[in-house]
């Protein structure tokens, strides 16, 4: 028996998709790596809360839309991905250039993934080749 | 409304999660006369009095404290963010915005002095032309500064054997072109001052 209720596509593994995007924006040439921050950080053990919370309390509704790794924050609000990356550059290539290219990196990662691609946001938090200071 | 549509309610028509909102505050005009949610605040406030010793049993369990790697984590990352300091913005593409820290910037021009013989950077601070000038020792600003009014003023040391109004002209020039190339950003003035000389 067929049912007629149509079926609404829905991701997400969010945390598969992070760990895509790490992946691939950390394997860009002239990106030296995804640098953690507070706001990375914090996120990442919020989001972790209140996930085994939501599954505790709240089994059967889908758990809250954001995931984090190091340098990458994604939140995802009715099918659309917010990126914020925050990076560490090789002195070798044009900071600005690398900066358009990530976002262009992570629109094809997100796109790929059947989502809508919102803001990505792109921090540069060091451009090594640099002497220290 | 219609998003608590499957939820159960008093008999009074409220929400449960309603009354619970406001536990912590007194009794609304409405609550003081409801029998419904006079009923409902007596169970929630046991339910609260409950759940505070518990967060209060939690916050004295040592089992719940971060461990000593986790608080040394936490503050790595906490001296990295102070140290990178505010964001200066490079741009806004149709994918969203570029923005540089303000240590990236400095370490990139102490680099770029470093690339001239005879030079040796020191200190570096970058500002807005129109923001006043603050003196080292004091507080830093924390608003971001404006990526197309950057005023930097960089302090060196320069070998004795070099010419200094020359040296300095091609530092300036040297500065601007490899900020420019790296991160697009047209510098609006660039203060070098000569504190020291240095023998070869």
């Amino acid at each position: 028996m067929t049912s007629e209720q149509p079926f609404h596509a829905r991701v997400v593994d969010l945390d598969s998709i992070a760990d895509t995007l790490g992946t691939a924006l950390g394997r860009h040439p002239g990106v030296v790596r995804l640098e953690p921050t507070m706001r990375s950080v914090l996120t990442r053990w919020k989001v972790a809360s209140v996930s085994q919370l939501h599954r505790n309390v709240r089994p059967d509704t889908p758990p809250p839309a954001v995931a984090t790794r190091d340098g990458l924050v994604l939140s995802l609000t009715d099918g659309v991905l917010d990126l914020h990356v925050e990076l560490a550059t090789n002195i070798s290539r044009p900071a600005l250039d690398l900066a358009r290219e990530v976002q262009e990196v992570a629109v094809d990662v997100i796109r790929a993934s059947g989502l809508a691609v919102g803001h990505v946001d792109v921090t540069i938090l060091a451009i090594e080749g640099t002497p220290a200071p | 409304m219609a998003m608590n549509e499957g939820q159960p309610r008093l008999g009074c028509g409220r929400i449960i999660d309603d009354v619970w909102e406001s536990i912590d505050r007194p009794a609304s005009i409405h609550e003081r006369t409801c029998r419904d949610c006079q009923s409902a605040r007596a169970a929630l406030e046991h339910l609260e009095a409950v759940t505070r010793s518990m967060r209060d049993r939690d916050r004295s369990d040592p089992a719940l404290r971060p461990s000593r790697r986790v608080r040394a984590a936490i503050l790595m990352v906490a001296r990295a963010e102070i140290r990178r300091s505010r964001r200066v913005p490079l741009g806004t593409t149709p994918r969203g915005t570029i923005d540089i820290s303000e240590q990236a910037l400095t370490g990139l021009i102490r680099f770029a002095a470093s690339t001239l013989p005879g030079v040796r950077a020191r200190r570096c601070t970058i500002a807005g032309t129109r923001e006043p000038q603050t003196s080292p020792a004091g507080p830093p600003s924390t608003a971001a500064v404006d990526g197309e009014d950057v005023r930097i003023t960089l302090t060196v040391a320069l070998s004795s054997q070099v010419r200094i109004p020359a040296t300095v002209t091609l530092l300036r020039e040297r500065v601007g072109t490899i900020v420019q190339a790296q991160t697009g950003i047209t510098m609006q003035q660039i203060d070098i001052g000569v504190e020291d000389l240095y023998d070869v």
